[in-house]
C-alpha cells in the first residue's frame, strides 16, 4: 500500500510559467474588493451587478473560505467535478471548458473535451498545457492538488456543499455568478423547483414504502447511503423511507437488510441481474415481488441539475402511476 | 521436560468448543434477533429432534438470515480457519521454519491479483453461485502455484530456501502488479483494497461447500503422512536414512497446502495471522507431533477464525470490521501471553 500512496504523490513539476498569467498588483485587488461584494448565494445580487456594469474582476469565497480573484469573463475553463462539467453545460457554457476528469462523462459533448485525470490526482502538467484562466473543483479535491494548482498562480475555486438540495442550488448560484450566466442559473434553479415540486405532488405520505439503496453488495461488502448522505436526502424528498437512515456512513450489514426487507430496492442498473440472482439477496420480498430497479446512480449521487430527473425516476417508481 | 496437558481433555475439549462456538456465533449478529430464537431455528434444522422445536413465532426472514447468511459465514470461516492453520502448521514442520505461514508461498498474492483484475474489470456474473471475484482469485492463486512449482523444484532442487525465494518473488511481482492496477483504475481501487483486507460477508452455500470439498481432500493426504512429517522435521539427511524421500514428502504437502490456501484465499481475501499462529498455540499446549498438531490445529483455526469473524460484524454492527484486523488484534495478544507463560516456567520457545 505504500508503493501505492508514493506514486500518487510524485509531485510534477510544469516546464515553464503558465503564459499570459501576471500577477495582480496588491492595489487593483484591493480596490476590486472594496468595490462589490461577495457574489455568491442570491442570484438577485448578480442581477444587479450586472446591470451596474462589468461584473468583474469579481472576489468570490469558495466553500473551504478561500478568497478568489476572478479578474475578466473566464473562457478557458478546467472542471475538476463531474458535477461542475454537468453544469457548465448547462448553464450553456460548455464550449469554454478546455479540460475535464476522467469521470466527467456527461453530457456526451463533454467527452470530447481533453482529460486532465483523476479527480483527486489531475495532472498538473496537463493542466499547465491547457492553460486556463480558472479552474473549478467540487468534492474529493484534495488539499495538495489545491496548493499545487495556486503555487503556480492559477485561480482555483471549490464548491463543495452538496450534502441537501440547498447546497445544490448554492453551487449552482455560485458558479452562474462567476460565469455571467446569473440569469441561466436563475431558470436552472427554478426549472429544478418546478419539476421536483411537480413530482412530489404524486406523493402519499401516508403510504410511503421502504427503501434501500445498493451501492455494492455481494462479494464487494453491502454499502448503502445512510443518513447523513444526500442519496438519503433524496430519496425521503421522493416520499420514501430509507431503511438505512438511521447509520452514518455507508457501511452495511446483510442481515440488517434481510431483516428490514424493504419494499423496494434500487440498484445500479449494471448490476440488476446479479443482484436478483445472488444469495441470500434473491429471497428478499422486493426481489421476488418485481421491486427491484435498476437506476443511473449519477442521477442521485451526482450532485446538480439531473437531481430533478433523479427525483422524478424515483418518484415514478415509489409511487407508480395506476 | 516439555509440559503436556493431558491429551485426552484437548481431543474432547476443543472439538467441543468448536461446537458451542458455531452455534453460539450463529445465535449473534446485526439483525434483531434473540437469542433463543437463534437456537431454536437451528435446532430445528437438526434430523432427529428438528420436528420437536416450536418455531411457529418466528419471522421468515429470521429463516433467511440465519440459515443463509449467518450459518454459511459461520463455516466457511469455519473451514478457512481450518484450512489455513492446517497450512500454516504444514508449512512450518516442512520448511522446519516457525514463521512460514500460508501467505508466504506468493499463492495469495495470486488470488488477489486475479481478484483485482476482476474488479477492475468490472466483472459481475455468477458462477456456482460465487462471483466472478472469487472465481478469478481462484485461477490467479492456481497460475502462481505452477510458477512457483516449476521454479521452486525445478531439477534436483526442492531445498526450502528456494521454495521461499521463489514464493516471495513471485508474491512481490504480483503485489507491483496489483498496485499499478490499483492506480489505473483509481475508482476501484477501494473495492481491491476491501477484499484483500479478507471478509466473510459474502458467504453462501456453494462456497462453503468447495472449502469442505478442499478441506476433506487436504485432510485425506496430509493426516497419514503425520508421522513421515515428524520424522522429516529432524533434517532431510536423517530422514532420507529412515527411508523417507524428503524431497517428493515436501513437494507432496506444499502443493497439498497451495490448493487449500488458494481454495481459502479465493473465497475470503488475504486473511493474516491465523495460519501463522494457531499451530503454535497448540505446540505450546501439546507440542509438536504432528498426529497431534495437525488435527487439533484444525480445530483450533476455526475456533479462531469464527471467534474473531463474530467479533467483527457484532462490534460495530451494522458496520464490519475486516476481519484481518480482528485476528491480529486478538491473535497477537494472547499468544505472546502464551510464549510468556512458556517461558516463565522454564520451557524454550
Amino acid at each position: 500500500m505504500a508503493v501505492v500512496f508514493s506514486l500518487c504523490l510524485f509531485s510534477c513539476t510544469p516546464a515553464t510559467e503558465p503564459p499570459g498569467e501576471t500577477s495582480p498588483s496588491i492595489e487593483s485587488v484591493l480596490s476590486a474588493i472594496s468595490e462589490f461584494d461577495t457574489v455568491r448565494t442570491e442570484p438577485e445580487e448578480t442581477e444587479t451587478s450586472e446591470t451596474a456594469g462589468s461584473l468583474y474582476p469579481m472576489a468570490i469565497d469558495d466553500s473551504y473560505g478561500n478568497r478568489a480573484i476572478i479578474e475578466k469573463e473566464p473562457m478557458r475553463i478546467v472542471s475538476l467535478a463531474p458535477n461542475i462539467t454537468e453544469l457548465l453545460f448547462d448553464l450553456g457554457a460548455g464550449e469554454k471548458l478546455v479540460g475535464r476528469t476522467d469521470y466527467c462523462n456527461y453530457p456526451e459533448s463533454a467527452l470530447s473535451i481533453a482529460s486532465v485525470g483523476s479527480i483527486d490526482m489531475p495532472s498538473v502538467e496537463t493542466i499547465v498545457t491547457l492553460d486556463p484562466d480558472l479552474i473549478i473543483a467540487s468534492s474529493i479535491f484534495t488539499e495538495a492538488s489545491y496548493e499545487a494548482l495556486t503555487e503556480l498562480g492559477y485561480t482555483v475555486v471549490v464548491f463543495h456543499e452538496e450534502y441537501d438540495m440547498d447546497g445544490v442550488k448554492d453551487v449552482i448560484a455560485s458558479v452562474g455568478a462567476i460565469m455571467d450566466c446569473g440569469t441561466e442559473a436563475q431558470s436552472l434553479i427554478e426549472a429544478m423547483d418546478q419539476r421536483i415540486q411537480s413530482a412530489i405532488e404524486k406523493i402519499d405520505s401516508e403510504n410511503r414504502p421502504s427503501v434501500y439503496y445498493a451501492v455494492s453488495f455481494g462479494d464487494y461488502g453491502d454499502y448503502t447511503a445512510g443518513g447523513d448522505t444526500y442519496v438519503n436526502a433524496l430519496i425521503e424528498m421522493a416520499g420514501g423511507v430509507n431503511i438505512a437512515s438511521d447509520i452514518t456512513g455507508w457501511s452495511y450489514s446483510v442481515e440488517k437488510l434481510v431483516e428490514k426487507d424493504p419494499d423496494i430496492i434500487l440498484v445500479n442498473e449494471y448490476m440488476l441481474a446479479d443482484f436478483m440472482a445472488l444469495e441470500p439477496y434473491k429471497n428478499l420480498s422486493a426481489v421476488k415481488n418485481g421491486q427491484v430497479f435498476g437506476i443511473n446512480p449519477d442521477l442521485i449521487e451526482r450532485q446538480g441539475f439531473r437531481n430533478a430527473a433523479g427525483i422524478e425516476l424515483l418518484v415514478s417508481l415509489f409511487y407508480p402511476a395506476e | 521436560m516439555r509440559k503436556r496437558i493431558f491429551p485426552t481433555l484437548l481431543w474432547i475439549g476443543i472439538p467441543l468448543l468448536l461446537v458451542v462456538v458455531v452455534i453460539s456465533s450463529a445465535s449473534v449478529g446485526a439483525a434483531d434477533i434473540k437469542i433463543l430464537d437463534s437456537l431454536r431455528v437451528l435446532l430445528s434444522k437438526m434430523p432427529v429432534i428438528g420436528g420437536t422445536v416450536d418455531v411457529s413465532k418466528i419471522r421468515p426472514n429470521d429463516f433467511i438470515i440465519i440459515l443463509r447468511i449467518r450459518l454459511p459465514r459461520v463455516l466457511l470461516a469455519g473451514l478457512v480457519g481450518s484450512g489455513l492453520a492446517l497450512s500454516g502448521a504444514v508449512l512450518q514442520g516442512v520448511m522446519r521454519n516457525p514463521l512460514a505461514d500460508p501467505h508466504v508461498l506468493g499463492i495469495s498474492s495470486g488470488a488477489a491479483f486475479g481478484a483485482s483484475v476482476a474488479i477492475s474489470v468490472g466483472l459481475g456474473g455468477v458462477v456456482f453461485g460465487m462471483g466472478g471475484t472469487t472465481a478469478f482469485a481462484f485461477i490467479g492463486a492456481l497460475i502462481t502455484i505452477s510458477i512457483v512449482w516449476r521454479i521452486a523444484f525445478r531439477g534436483q532442487r526442492g531445498a526450502v530456501v528456494g521454495i521461499l525465494l521463489a514464493g516471495i518473488s513471485v508474491s512481490s511481482l504480483l503485489t507491483a502488479a496489483i498496485t499499478m492496477m490499483m492506480v489505473m483504475r483509481r475508482d476501484q481501487l477501494e473495492k481491491v483494497y476491501l477484499w484483500m483486507l479478507g471478509s466473510f460477508s459474502s458467504a453462501t452455500y456453494p462456497k462453503v461447500i468447495l472449502l469442505v470439498i478442499f478441506l476433506t481432500g487436504a485432510l485425506f493426504a496430509i493426516l497419514p503422512a503425520a508421522f513421515s512429517l515428524d520424522i522429516l522435521s529432524t533434517g532431510d539427511e536423517s530422514a532420507e536414512s529412515l527411508g523417507i524421500d524428503a524431497r517428493r514428502l515436501r513437494r507432496r504437502m506444499i502443493v497439498i497446502s497451495s490448493l487449500l490456501v488458494a481454495a481459502c484465499v479465493s473465497v475470503s481475501g488475504i486473511i493474516g495471522f491465523a495460519g501463522l499462529i494457531v499451530p503454535h498455540m497448540i505446540r505450546l499446549l501439546s507440542g509438536s507431533g504432528n498426529r497431534r498438531l495437525l488435527p487439533l490445529s484444525c480445530f483450533a483455526g476455526a475456533i479462531f477464525m469464527i471467534v474473531c469473524d463474530t467479533l467483527a460484524r457484532t462490534i460495530a454492527a451494522p458496520s464490519e470490521i475486516p476481519v484481518g484486523a480482528i485476528t491480529a488484534l486478538i491473535g497477537a495478544p494472547f499468544f505472546l501471553f502464551l510464549l510468556w507463560k512458556a517461558r516463565a516456567k522454564g520451557v524454550g520457545g
